[in-house]
């Protein structure tokens, strides 16, 4: 985790101070006297995100031992990829809605993921009827329309 | 006592018969399979119980929560790889028990097991909700403010690997509970001008995204993972022979259920431990008192049972610190305040006097639920380990489809779908990187309650902290807290459960 924690140890610094410093002042407005102002809880938060990931990051790089983590290049990769997927995955949703987006979304995921022989049939009988079962159950279910 | 009587009418209608039945069947399947486990269906069903009675739709999340607990050890027992992480104790004995030949040995002695122990910590939580809750009552803001800052530390303690990442992980979600309008003022607070934020992030959002398809996303990475080394991940469920459980062997191993059933419901009402350390704790104990301790790990019924009940019983306590003081003990009691509040009930000590009716009526039905884990699970536990066998390259995409669905529904907009994705992605990294998540949802769902008690505590100590000493509970909860943290960091930073 020595890696996983010397990476993510200086970016909650930044993120508590930016926070602390920055963002809460201008988002929350100050609070009346005798009363506990709407920004204190949000600033409390984000100073012990900042001390405490700033221990983090120092017990991680006085650390001599490597322990374990499955965080490393390729899941950043991994991460990367499905966040382009799920961008495509939101667009064709919302433009073409739930019962079209939904099939192609759902075949685009399950093809991504290189099924076989007779996984590939079952995959598109899943992409066809999920949809289509999920759009009828919300609207005779739940007198919900889905777009 | 009319409520009591009203309760129990309530929760005998066809409809929360046939809810609850519903909600086992899903929590085993979803149990069943590798990957996937009792909270992310939960997770996933929320919305679709927005037009279910109160009743019904805690009756269904809840059995969905015990046939997910039961459910979770088909797969281990099978494949020796734990539906969820509450049955690997149970796979230590279920596993080789079932290459013995007595697969169907080695779940029925599960079910049995599940079902006792969970009925078990029902019972207790019947017994014990109400009177912790009269007590509950008598507590003020100051002493509240201090039970949830002694949980928040509790928690961040025991779960994950350090108490420094619980701790973030706790302070992360007190944060992101901030945004929306501040409860005092009624002014929007961090919302950068968006207006879909006023009224602060869902918890659906969070609870999908980082429970359901952050785990869907790890499952895939995982499958393409094993796909590209040539690991091989295909599972045949073969044939299973006719072997059976008699009730002389079951009856038998009664003392090793029970002292699994005190254990587990002893651990699932302390916040923040969950059922896997129940499941090993009994498995131990089991071990400890037998007289064959050689035979555990090598296909002992008494090895998976005790696992079973003892993990099982932490279903039922889990509830007692939400009922009774308004505390989530786990993420699925988290997600459970979520349904309490989408149903108009603030669950804490008050719904005993607020909606008395509805909290025996939920009894009662948990009670059903575990007569009718036993009686499903045990007619279709050949039709249940057959879900084992589903392909993940059809189960996954399924997945992140019901999670889209499942935030669109909850809120109606398509900036749900995005905070979830968003909450996903957020959640894969937490995971990866070593932040219990669980806390995270924990310091989301309970800074309401924080901060609400903050600011009547800082008024009645008229902003003198020296006025603690005026509650000698509250002192003694800050103590504690103290106390937690100073002994987490003398221990260092040992790999919780």
């Amino acid at each position: 985790m020595r890696f996983a924690d010397l990476i993510s140890g200086p970016v909650l610094v930044l993120f508590g101070f930016a926070l602390a410093v920055w963002v809460i002042p201008i988002e929350a407005v100050p609070g009346d006297p005798g009363e506990i102002a709407p920004a204190f809880l949000p600033t409390v938060a984000a100073v012990v995100i900042a001390v405490l990931a700033g221990f983090q990051t120092v017990i991680a790089g006085m650390g001599r031992k490597k322990t374990p983590s499955d965080f490393d290049g390729s899941s950043v990769l991994f991460l990367l990829a499905s966040a382009v997927v799920f961008g495509l995955v939101i667009a064709l949703i919302m433009n073409f809605g739930f019962i079209i987006g939904g099939i192609s979304s759902t075949a685009l995921i399950g093809f991504l993921m290189r099924p076989k022989g007779s996984e590939r049939w079952w995959l598109l009988i899943i992409a066809v009827t999920l949809p289509l079962g999920s759009y009828q159950l919300a609207w005779h279910g739940l007198r919900l329309s889905l777009p | 006592m009319d409520l009591i009587l009203l309760g129990i009418q309530d929760a005998l209608t066809l409809t929360t018969l046939l809810t609850v039945a519903a909600g086992v069947c899903l929590g085993i399947v979803v149990g069943a399979i590798p990957g996937l486990n009792a909270p992310m269906a939960i997770a996933i069903a929320v919305p679709l119980t927005f037009y279910m009675t109160p009743l019904a739709a805690l009756a269904f999340l809840i059995s969905v929560n015990k046939g997910g607990s039961f459910g979770g050890s088909i797969s281990g027992i099978l494949l020796n790889t734990p539906g969820s992480p509450e049955a690997a104790a149970t796979a230590i004995d279920g596993y080789p028990l079932a290459r013995k030949g007595r697969p169907i040995t080695a779940m029925q002695t599960a079910l049995g097991a599940s079902v006792c122990g969970d009925l078990f910590s029902d019972i207790v939580l019947v017994l014990v909700a109400a009177p912790l809750a009269l007590v509950a009552l008598k507590l003020g803001p100051v002493e509240i403010c201090s039970v949830v800052i002694f949980a928040f530390a509790m928690i961040s303690g025991l779960m994950g690997n350090s108490l420094i990442k619980g701790l973030i992980a706790t302070a992360l979600g007190i944060f992101f509970a901030t945004i929306g309008t501040d409860p005092t003022m009624s002014m929007p607070r961090l919302t950068f001008d968006n207006i879909n934020l006023v009224s602060g992030i869902p918890l659906m959002a969070i609870g999908i995204g980082m429970l359901a398809l952050s785990e869907v996303l790890i499952q895939i990475e995982i499958y393409l993972r094993d796909s590209r080394s040539g690991a091989k991940e295909a599972v045949e469920i073969q044939s299973l022979p006719d072997d059976r459980l008699t009730p002389r062997i079951f009856l038998a191993i009664w003392r090793t259920v029970l002292r699994s059933a005190v254990i587990g419901t002893f651990i699932g009402a302390l916040p923040g431990l969950g059922a896997t350390i129940a499941g090993f704790l009994g498995y131990g104990a089991a071990k400890r008192a037998s007289k064959n301790p050689e035979k555990f790990g090598k296909g002992e019924i008494e090895g998976v049972a005790a696992a079973e009940a003892a993990n099982s019983a932490v279903v039922g306590a889990n509830l007692i610190p939400l009922l009774t003081l308004g505390i989530p003990g786990n993420v699925t009691s988290a997600l459970l305040v979520g349904a309490f509040i989408i149903h108009g009930v603030a669950p804490g000590p008050w719904m005993f006097e607020e909606h008395g009716r509805l909290i025996y009526s939920m009894f009662t039905a948990m009670i059903i639920a575990n007569f009718l884990n036993w009686i499903i699970g045990g007619a279709g536990l050949r039709l249940f380990a057959k879900v084992l066998a589903i392909p993940k390259p059809v189960i996954l995409p399924a997945l992140v489809f019901l999670c889209i669905t499942g935030s669109y529904l909850n809120d109606q907009s398509f900036f749900a779908i995005e905070l979830t994705i968003a909450f996903a992605i957020f959640g894969f990294l937490m995971r990866k990187l070593g932040y219990p998540f669980v806390t995270f949802i924990i310091g989301f769902v309970l800074t309401p309650m924080l901060e609400l008690s903050l600011s009547q505590a800082y008024i009645l100590m008229e902003g003198n902290i020296a006025a603690l000493v005026n509650y000698p509970i509250a002192l003694a909860l800050v103590a504690m807290t103290m106390a937690v943290i100073v002994r987490a960091f003398l221990r260092g930073h040992e790999p919780g459960p």
